[in-house]
């Protein structure tokens, strides 16, 4: 009853346009004063302890190395890169896009900044090829989630401390789903523009090319390597990696490519400051709730209600699925992550799904959720960027949500790409 | 289904802070909601399910003991805040959680304060133990239970540790205090703060040779599936410590105050015996998976007993006299 | 008076959090740095950062609302937007702006009495033994900035409303980002 009251209340808040992060305080704030007594300071105590966090401080940073990447000119050569391997063939600018975005999804944490990076540079030439609007504005939205899965990643940072996972295993474990995003997406970006004749680039397949813009990216393929390998080999700690990140790539853009001036810095951290502002409280709220739930024996209460209805593992992680993918339309990542992992854990430890497989499950819902609507974060930046309003963004929305339920069902049923990839570097 | 909870809460918390309620007492019911970190099979976690055992049996049901377990609650520094808060009734932390508030609390992380289980159970038991609860009610909690965590040992990836020469330059983990980094560093390692979650890669991956922490916490963190080596160095108690909100508790009508202390000192007892067999079990564990487990030898801990004397003289400012009277220093 | 107060006040958060931002990628490089080169581990600097970090979200999120950066869905505001229903939107927007306000001065209120029992205990960090009530008090701060932004809206809102602002709706505020 409580549970439906605070859910029902949260969900209304967010209808009428109140910030998701208020909103969750709000409706626990509305059901510890009606069905509690327990005193509100322990929202703003959890607005606090919350993000009191070195393994959180890595948000900021890899926010802030993906925004400067973008304005020191890395994703523009990640973008020649990729159209000189594939650009020229059918439905090219939009493969480009998508391996771009995989490519700088290696770079950045952020589904949102991958997208705006990918968008803005490749939104323009799409139009100009005669790409059809929403195709294009929903396939970038669609590349853009990409860039939370494979890592590093945000979602698998808050994730791991909410459980306890380690990090460095989670984004260990995004790459194999990342890629069958990467590949899943690159198909059906074939398949549909060869259908509605969507063209490649004028650029001409040649080695010459190919050499020519690799030797240019080369500083730009190399930050994937410091960032990750930093972590694997043990040098850094995800939030030190994100850190020596942020430090590249401000060698990068100002000395290498020369692109990055003070004004642009200026900014770049500004945007980076405001962006980590509207993201980091929420994960405060959220745990606020999370404790409401835990205080009224919720992941309890779930766990033995779904166990009940069944023990066939497949259709549990089917009707969780189902549920999650609901979740991703309505609310963002972070406090899907914080509410549910805890509800849902118990559940699926108990069918033999390990915590790190079930990080890769709900993460790439979530994901999937950015390009659902009504709330879809890339979706959103991608309707900015293309101006083009969030619900003529639909229909092609649904086919990519689709298509991106094939990488899900791989990681939500055959572990190897989870538990056993990671398995294959210990 | 979903209403009885919260209102048994409700009746409970407004126990909590609203002392005066408790005109029909007798019929009353309250709920302690009981919060700490760890996983069930450690001898803590079984200390906490047996005082809630004793503590429902002894009110007659009219105390319920709602045990939020495993982190479900956030960590044990969020834990102690609640508790001083009220924002839940008790819960379970290590004694370092109480050093922030409590400076002489710094006296169960100080190296070589306990000889053995005996030492360190006449000890918490008698003076020293009375001294140092005695200090939480200025921060509004009543100790219940000073439970066994046992001693910290160091295992590692790298070698077996028998002298202070194996010690030199070992990269140890050590929780989060600077006492901790203090002492490992007059041992000779190399100590590298880190928070529990984070020690198993670490340990895979090299960024640290070896950890600092009891044998149970060792399985707890499925340590022996990627060290090979363990040495009870036993150079500091792992002191585990139940508290109780001292505005709930005082709330209580006297039967049930008297219930609650003498299920803490019935958990107490049946904890320690539970702390020395899962001690056994770990180590069974620990040699299964391969792990080399040596007790330190009486030269090595005279080694070390000598090189850490700066770190607890290092304290005697920070740290009461009559509290290091008490501890035997 | 106030206003120019208030552009004051923009121009420091904005230096704060670019300082902030700037200060903490600075203090953990170094600490990779002095872990590495000189085998030496800061026992400060983590801590110091992660409370940097809280301070420098929180500050992050009043300069969220200034810039209408918050994650929200606008589908009935566009849609009534879209319908012609102006002051129906006008109307939603207030609103939505009173419940924020409630539900940030909430948190301040509370805040303050987090903060007020941690002074009263005196408890300080473990590493620079610094009191612990610095790091609570960014969240009561901010909430209070936030507060004082609302109800410049609900007011730029209201005078809207009462027809003292014609220039219209504001088009297309930034969308979000995460
Ligand atoms: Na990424
Ligand atoms: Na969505």
């Amino acid at each position: 009853m409580e549970i439906l009251a605070m859910f029902g209340v949260m969900l209304l808040l967010i209808a009428i346009g109140l910030p998701i992060g208020y909103a969750i305080a709000s409706s626990t704030i509305f059901t510890f004063v009606v069905f509690s007594s327990t005193s509100l300071r322990i929202v703003s105590q959890n607005a606090f302890t919350g993000i009191d966090s070195f393994v959180l401080m890595a948000i900021p940073f890899f926010i802030l190395a993906g925004i400067l990447m973008s304005a020191g000119g890395v994703a523009r050569r990640l973008v020649d890169i990729a159209d000189a391997f594939i650009g020229w063939i059918t439905g090219g600018l939009g493969m480009a896009s998508i391996l771009t975005a995989t490519f700088f999804g290696a770079i950045s944490g952020s589904g949102a900044a991958t997208t705006s990076a990918v968008g803005s540079l490749m939104l323009p030439e799409m139009k100009r090829k005669k790409y059809g609007d929403e195709f294009s504005a929903t396939l970038i939205a669609s590349a853009g989630s990409i860039g939370v899965i494979i890592p590093p990643s945000i979602p698998f940072v808050v994730y791991g401390v909410t459980v306890g996972v380690s990090i460095g295993d989670l984004f260990l474990a995004g790459i194999p789903a990342g890629i069958s995003m990467c590949v899943a997406l690159m198909v059906a970006c074939y398949l549909i523009s060869k259908k509605k004749g969507y063209r490649g680039s004028d650029t001409k397949p040649s080695i010459k090319n190919i050499a020519h813009t690799l030797k240019d990216g080369i500083w730009a393929l190399f930050a994937p390597v410091i960032i990750l390998g930093g972590i694997y080999s043990g040098i850094f700690t995800p939030t030190e990696s994100a850190v020596v990140a942020v430090v590249y790539s401000l060698i990068i853009g100002t000395f290498v490519y020369k692109e990055l001036t003070l004004v642009k810095l200026k900014e770049s951290f500004y945007t980076a400051a405001v962006l980590n502002g509207v993201i980091v409280f929420i994960i405060g709220f959220s745990g606020a709730m999370a404790k409401y739930l835990a205080l009224e024996n919720v992941p309890q209460r779930v766990s033995q209600g779904i166990l009940s209805l069944t023990d066939n593992p497949i259709l549990i992680l089917l009707i969780i699925n189902v549920f999650l993918m609901v979740v991703g339309m309505l609310i963002d990542n972070i406090p899907a992550i914080i509410i549910l992992s805890p509800i849902f854990l118990p559940v699926v430890q108990s069918v033999g799904v390990t915590p790190l497989q079930f990080g890769v499950i709900m993460v790439l819902n979530l994901a999937i959720g950015y390009v659902t609507p009504p709330y879809g974060t890339t979706l959103f930046v991608a309707s900015a960027i293309s101006k083009i309003s969030v619900d003529r963004l639909s229909r092609y929305a649904i086919i990519f949500t689709l298509v991106l339920c094939v990488p899900l069902a791989l990681v939500t049923y055959w572990p190897w790409f989870t538990n056993g990839f990671v398995a294959l570097f210990k | 289904g979903c209403g009885g909870g919260g209102q048994q809460q409700a009746a409970a918390g407004g126990g909590g802070t609203d002392a005066g309620s408790s005109a029909g007492a007798d019929a009353e019911t309250y709920t302690i909601r009981f919060a700490h970190i760890e996983n069930e099979f450690t001898a803590a976690a079984q200390g906490c399910q047996l005082f809630k055992k004793h503590v429902e049996e002894l009110s007659n049901g009219r105390i319920v003991v709602d045990i939020l377990g495993a982190g479900a609650l956030g960590g044990e520094r969020e834990i102690v805040e609640s508790v001083t808060m009220a924002n839940i009734e008790a819960g379970m932390a290590m004694s370092s959680l109480f050093s922030t508030y409590l400076p002489n609390w710094e006296i169960f992380d100080l190296p070589f304060v306990f000889k053995d289980r005996d030492d360190w159970a006449a000890k918490v038991d008698g003076e020293l133990g009375q001294m140092l609860a005695a200090e939480t009610a200025s921060i509004n909690m009543k100790v219940l239970s000073y439970f066994d965590g046992g001693f910290r040992s160091i295992s590692n990836t790298k070698r077996p540790v028998a002298s202070m020469a194996d010690l030199s330059g070992l990269k140890v983990r050590v929780g989060e205090s600077t006492l901790l980094i203090n002492t490992q560093q007059a041992l000779g390692s190399n100590p590298i703060p880190m928070s529990f979650g984070e020690i198993y890669t670490a340990l895979q991956q090299g960024t640290i040779d070896g950890v600092d922490t009891s044998i149970i916490y060792v399985i707890d963190g499925n340590f022996q599936e990627v060290a090979e080596y363990c040495t009870e160095t036993n150079h500091s108690a792992l002191q585990m410590v139940t508290f109780i909100n001292q505005d709930f508790y005082n709330s209580l009508p006297a039967d049930l105050q008297e219930a609650v202390d003498t299920a803490a000192a019935k958990a107490t007892v049946e904890q320690r015996v539970a702390a020395v067999e899962a001690d056994l079990m770990a180590i069974e564990v620990m040699e299964e998976a391969g792990m080399q487990v040596d007790q330190a030898s009486a030269a090595f801990s005279a080694e070390m007993i000598e090189a850490a004397k700066p770190v607890v003289d290092g304290y005697r400012d920070k740290i009461d006299a009559s509290v290091f009277e008490a501890a035997g220093l | 008076m106030i206003g120019k107060f208030g552009k004051l006040f923009n121009q420091m958060e904005y230096y704060a959090l670019i300082t902030a931002l700037s200060v903490m990628v600075i203090v953990i490089f170094s600490q990779v740095v002095m872990r590495y080169v000189f085998n030496n581990s800061l026992s400060w600097s983590e801590e110091f950062a992660r409370y940097l970090f809280v301070w420098f979200s929180w500050m992050g999120v009043s300069a969220g609302v200034k810039g209408k950066e918050h994650l929200k869905v606008e589908l009935l505001a566009e849609a009534l937007g879209k319908r012609g229903f102006l002051n129906a939107k006008e109307v939603l927007s207030i609103i939505v702006s009173l419940v924020w306000l409630v539900t940030t001065l909430i948190v301040a209120y509370y805040g303050i009495q987090v903060v007020q029992m941690q002074m009263k205990l005196s408890v300080v960090t473990p590493a620079m033994r610094m009191p612990v009530w610095i790091g609570y008090l960014s969240v009561p701060a901010c909430s209070i900035v936030v507060g004082i932004r609302l109800v410049a809206t609900i007011v730029d809102s209201v005078k809207k409303l009462l027809g003292y602002d014609n220039t219209g709706l504001p088009g297309g505020e930034s969308e979000v980002e995460s």
